[in-house]
């Protein structure tokens, strides 16, 4: 097969659909009827409810309805678990009890005419809240509910392999060291929306989502009713990693609402609310301790991490889930220690685990190396493995030993002097640094629907299936996918998306959903290229048995024709002229993989090398130049899949030098939660970026080769920040954000 | 947000005379700090008298100086030519405010009214003298590594936001104002901020009604050697750390005049003639950036987080100067 599109850099299907505002985002459609709900959050950290008062909320004009504690709805009970299809945010139903677990916790919805109204209704329910309750939302203030975790996701995070310990204390060299990184939020630049609408015992919900088919499964729970009486609709998502996934309390109340007043509801989160009521990532504290002999062989790691967790349910953010695999280290243990907080439940947020379970692996190697006047780079590749440890089953695909080569080669690494403050340019120091990228190879599973049909205009294909664009370029990835399989020009083919009617697809995340729907969209072509060749075998001329032999037609352009004899080609609206139907369709799915299956694990990789210049005198930071280069597979869209890795590395800048959500301990709310307070990179910090792959298809994986990219950007990005700093300043700062203050400090 | 009233107001008279009525009226410019803190109910006006369409928006040269208009936008007063070239400290302090969608809105008459970002004051469910007096200030037993060093007392620690008015203090501007009677006064922006005291609601010197129409900005030939260097957690649209508006004037290397004003470290626009004095008449190197930066931050009082500004100012202000000197002239 000849490629032509795979792989290119195409542009965006819905590009101008997005920058002429013709993408249609959740709270974007215009419902007849519609009403606006306002959420009420709770201004107490702890304790109960002693009293609300929404008299004059609900004398105010406009107001249509005020839900409280007192007056919601029962609402069964909601699943709260990715391999049962859906979960609710939180298990505890909204509004159930007089209960307050944190700040911010939604007390009441105030649904009116107009959002003004709505808004100004909500500022005058008064809530009298009972006084002096203990409350924590810091590890350390909070040392006394310390425990061990359950799995996450079927994986123990707490084991032993070896004898870690034994192999420490008598190791040539040894590294112990802590390392912190703080509370962070997504911030999605769509903020969290809902509309929903009833007619009769059908409920339709736009919602601002990244699992149509979870939050089906959840509101037919909540409202007992049968899957199909619940129609999700979101053709687009403005952003979400990790925090649209599971369904929200303010989905599940517009529902509610809707459903009590025969209306549409729309109710909008608020920043503060989005920072301050949608699951964040738990701050980690992580310790390191790590034994090496004097020629860079590790002989054994420990990697004890602490997160936090809320007062009621629990999301342990998986730090160890890179160590334990990354490197051959035969003797490793990790432990996992959690608190309970009045926060919010900490939530999926990119890279869950590997992101600050990186930062602090690949600090603690730069510091090992130090230690063993060792190159970094060289550390790791003694250090690198071909199987992973956890599961004992080789890597199916693994070129991280050339992405380091590359890496270092178009950096410019070998001119390094690795001693600290070696670089200095006039006011500034400057510093290189590198670290390891990894995330597994995930693969949820995706039903997709191909149809391939003929009007006056030519033929035309549709690709469909539930799967949502969060942003990352799904449109663009299938249509192209689809184009190529089919022979088709890119134009002749259309992909539907964001719809829970249309056929079964895994939640976008995990950077999975690529590799779930490609194949599917793939198999699908396949089987309509067969039967496109059954009718050319009973019509055309030297055709005759073609569909036995299908992998000697060429289809390109519309039309099919044997290797041999391009020129006596058939169109394919011919083709479907003579189909009993002017239509031919064909399904075709993919299974799960979550990390490994029976022969293989399956990971992704990659080498990021940063260039940094700290102004000294003012601890100012400054990232100028990164190299990043990847191992995912195949690529399928070249410019979706750069935007991503950028998109991840920009992430990876936050988390180094800026972003941290902050509570006040004395009465438990976050100081920083709107996008002037939390911050997150702004142009101005982000250098020129060298981003390149190495497109080796991984076909243990799937049909078409490919890994997911959507998270493995962000992952080492913080710690090769930070070790350029060590390297520029000779500061080596363990605890995330680098900030002035700090450097000034150490 | 709570329902309130709009007024357009055709000429100055009529816009004082509309906010004089009822305690409740606020003049509506940019409205980049007031419809942020109105979403947030923090300011809850029953009344706002729009003054963008009265006649203060241009930027006139005079023989003794320049002539701001109140309504003159800040990435307008940021690109004029003789700002940029006769004042220069100006133009980089506002163009190292907020972003440029922000400076296309925000007026020069508003930006001298920009409230603090403190998070309590901007919590309605916080203690906050500035905003409730008598309520108490949960920025003392906070978070407070946003807050100010200089100028504080015991009922309020709010930094003072702007980085445009940072020079302006450093160029001794002064603001024309006209009030209900029609009389008009000039205030020296360095008489212009209370320091909050007992009565940190009470935040500049300006009565109820009275109307900011232009700003000016005296001739002054140092001005042209001046310079703004802020420090912040990210490149652009985000608040200082520390900041320092410099202007220099030199014989020889020997400094003649020098001007210096502190930015995110201060109750309010902070000028320190410490600093001026301890340069002027000495060696313009550093032991003497050093001493004048002693000198700035001696009132200093650090909080439980920000004790690390008082280096940072310090070194913030030592690095402007050696900027400025660096530069050609």
């Amino acid at each position: 097969m000849t490629t032509t599109l795979i792989g290119s850099p195409v542009n965006r299907v819905d590009g101008r659909k997005k920058v002429t505002g013709a993408a249609q985002y959740a709270s974007e459609f215009v419902l007849g009827e519609m009403t606006h709900g306002v959420l009420v959050s709770s201004s107490a950290a702890g304790g109960k409810i002693r009293n609300i008062d929404t008299a004059e909320a609900k004398q105010a004009p406009g107001v249509l309805l005020v839900l409280t504690h007192k007056n919601a709805p029962h609402l069964g009970k909601m699943p709260n678990d990715m391999m049962a299809g859906g979960v609710a945010a939180e298990a505890r139903p909204p509004l159930s009890d007089d209960q307050i677990l944190h700040n911010g916790q939604y007390v009441a919805m105030v649904v009116a005419e107009t959002l003004e109204q709505a808004r100004y209704a909500a500022s005058l329910v008064k809530v009298d809240y009972t006084k002096g309750e203990r409350f924590a939302v810091a590890i350390e203030d909070a040392e006394d509910t310390r425990y061990k975790p359950g799995d996450f996701m079927g994986q123990p995070l707490t084991f032993e392999r070896g004898h870690w310990k034994k192999e420490f204390e008598k190791a040539d060299v040894r590294l112990d060291a802590t390392y912190s990184t703080p509370t962070e939020h997504p911030c999605a630049l769509e903020p969290h929306a809902t509309i929903a609408s009833w007619s009769d015992d059908t409920l339709t919900v736009y919602n601002a989502t990244q699992w149509v088919k979870g939050d089906q499964t959840v509101l037919s729970a909540a409202f007992d009713l049968k899957p199909e009486k619940v129609h999700i609709i979101c053709p687009f998502t403005g952003g979400m990693f990790g925090s649209k996934g599971a369904t929200a309390a303010h989905t599940i109340l517009a529902a509610a609402a809707a459903r009590q007043l025969k209306r549409p509801v729309k109710c909008i989160l608020t920043r503060p609310q989005v920072l301050t009521d949608v699951g964040h990532r738990s701050e980690t504290i992580q310790r390191f301790q790590i034994g090496a002999t004097r020629d860079g062989k590790i002989t054994a790691m420990r990697h004890h991490v602490t997160t936090h967790t809320s007062l009621k349910e629990e999301f342990p953010e998986p730090a160890s889930i890179s160590s334990r695999m990354l490197y051959n280290i035969e003797n490793y243990a990790t432990e996992h220690d959690m608190v309970r907080l009045n926060v919010v439940k900490p939530s999926w947020m990119r890279a869950p685990g590997e992101m600050p379970g990186q930062y602090a692996q690949e600090s603690a190697l730069d510091e090992l190396a130090y230690e063993l006047a060792m190159d970094p780079v060289d550390l790791r590749r003694r250090n690198h493995a071909t199987i992973d440890l956890t599961t004992n089953k080789p890597f199916s695909s693994n070129h991280l030993l050339e992405c380091y080569d590359r890496g270092a080669e178009r950096f410019g690494w070998s001119a390094r002097n690795p001693l600290p403050r070696s670089m200095p340019d006039g006011n500034e120091l400057i510093g290189w640094g590198m670290a390891t990228a990894t995330y597994p190879g995930y693969l949820m599973g995706a039903a997709v629907n191909v149809r391939l049909e003929s009007d006056s205009s030519g033929v035309h294909a549709t690709v469909s299936t539930a799967g949502t664009d969060v942003g990352t370029g799904m449109y663009t990835m299938l249509t192209l996918v689809t184009a190529e399989a089919l022979g088709l020009p890119l134009e002749r083919v259309t992909a539907k998306l964001g719809d829970s009617d249309l056929l079964q697809c895994a939640v976008a995340g995990g950077s999975n959903l690529t590799a779930s729907t490609a194949p599917a969209a793939t198999d699908a072509c396949t089987e309509i290229k067969h039967e496109l060749l059954k009718l050319a075998a009973d019509a055309a001329d030297g055709f005759t048995g073609a569909h036995k032999h299908a992998n000697e037609f060429i289809f390109n352009n519309g039309r099919v024709a044997h290797r041999s004899d391009p020129a006596r080609s058939i169109g394919y609206a011919e083709l479907l002229s003579l189909n009993k139907h002017p239509f031919l369709e064909a399904q075709a799915q993919t299974k799960p993989i979550f990390g490994h299956n029976d022969e293989y694990s399956f990971h992704s990789s990659g080498a990021h090398f940063v260039e940094v210049r700290v102004t000294p005198a003012i601890g100012r930071v400054r990232v100028s130049r990164i190299v990043s280069v990847f191992d995912c597979g195949r690529i399928l869209s070249a410019k979706t899949a750069r935007s991503q890795f950028m998109g991840g590395i920009v992430f990876g800048i936050g988390a180094a030098l800026m972003e941290e959500l902050t509570y006040d301990r004395a009465h438990g709310q976050p100081v920083n939660a709107d996008l002037a307070g939390y911050l997150v990179p702004v142009h101005a910090d982000i250098p020129e970026m060298d981003i390149s792959w190495i497109d080796e298809p991984d076909y243990n994986f799937n049909s078409i080769g490919c890994r997911g990219i959507g998270e493995i950007g962000i992952t080492g990005v913080p710690a090769a920040i930070a070790n350029a700093v060590y390297h520029a300043t000779g500061k080596r700062v363990r605890d995330l954000p680098i900030t002035p203050d700090k450097l000034l400090a150490t | 947000m709570h329902p309130f009233e709009y007024v357009e107001a055709t000429d100055p008279a009529a816009a004082i005379h509309a906010a004089g009525e009822g305690a409740q009226s606020v003049f509506f410019a940019g409205g980049t700090t007031l419809i942020d803190l109105m979403k947030l109910d923090v300011m809850t006006p029953a009344k706002l008298v729009d003054v963008n369409h009265l006649p203060f928006s241009s930027i006139e040269e005079q023989p003794d100086g320049i002539l701001i208009g109140a309504n003159v936008r800040n990435s307008d007063l940021a690109h004029h030519a003789t700002i940029r070239e006769q004042y220069p400290v100006l133009s980089e302090a506002l163009l190292a405010g907020a972003s440029a969608q922000l400076r296309n809105m925000a007026s020069t008459g508003g930006n001298l009214l920009q409230r603090t970002r403190c998070t309590y004051f901007r919590d309605i469910n916080s203690a906050c003298n500035k905003r409730q007096p008598g309520s108490g200030c949960d920025a003392i037993t906070g978070v407070n590594r946003m807050h100010a060093i200089l100028g504080t007392s015991d009922y309020c620690i709010a930094t003072h936001p702007s980085d445009m008015c940072v020079a302006l203090v450093a160029l001794d501007a002064v603001i024309h104002t006209q009030m209900h009677n029609g009389t008009k006064r000039q205030i020296p922006i360095t008489e212009f901020y209370l320091l909050p005291g007992e009565t940190p609601e009470r935040e500049t010197v300006l009565n109820r009604a009275e109307l900011i129409t232009h700003v000016h900005l005296p001739a002054n030939p140092m001005a042209r050697r001046s310079h703004y260097l802020k420090v912040r957690d990210r490149a652009s649209y985000e608040f200082a750390l520390a900041s320092a508006a410099v202007a220099l004037e030199t014989k020889g290397q020997t400094i003649t005049r020098a001007s210096v004003a502190l930015g995110g470290v201060g109750t309010v626009p902070w000028r320190s003639k410490e600093a001026e004095a301890a340069l002027t008449g000495k060696p313009a190197e550093r032991v003497t950036f050093e001493a004048a930066a002693d000198a700035a931050l001696a009132p200093a009082k650090p909080q439980h987080h920000n004790a690390f500004k008082i280096e940072l100012a310090k070194r913030t202000l030592v690095l402007a100067l050696e900027e400025l000197m660096a530069r050609s002239f």
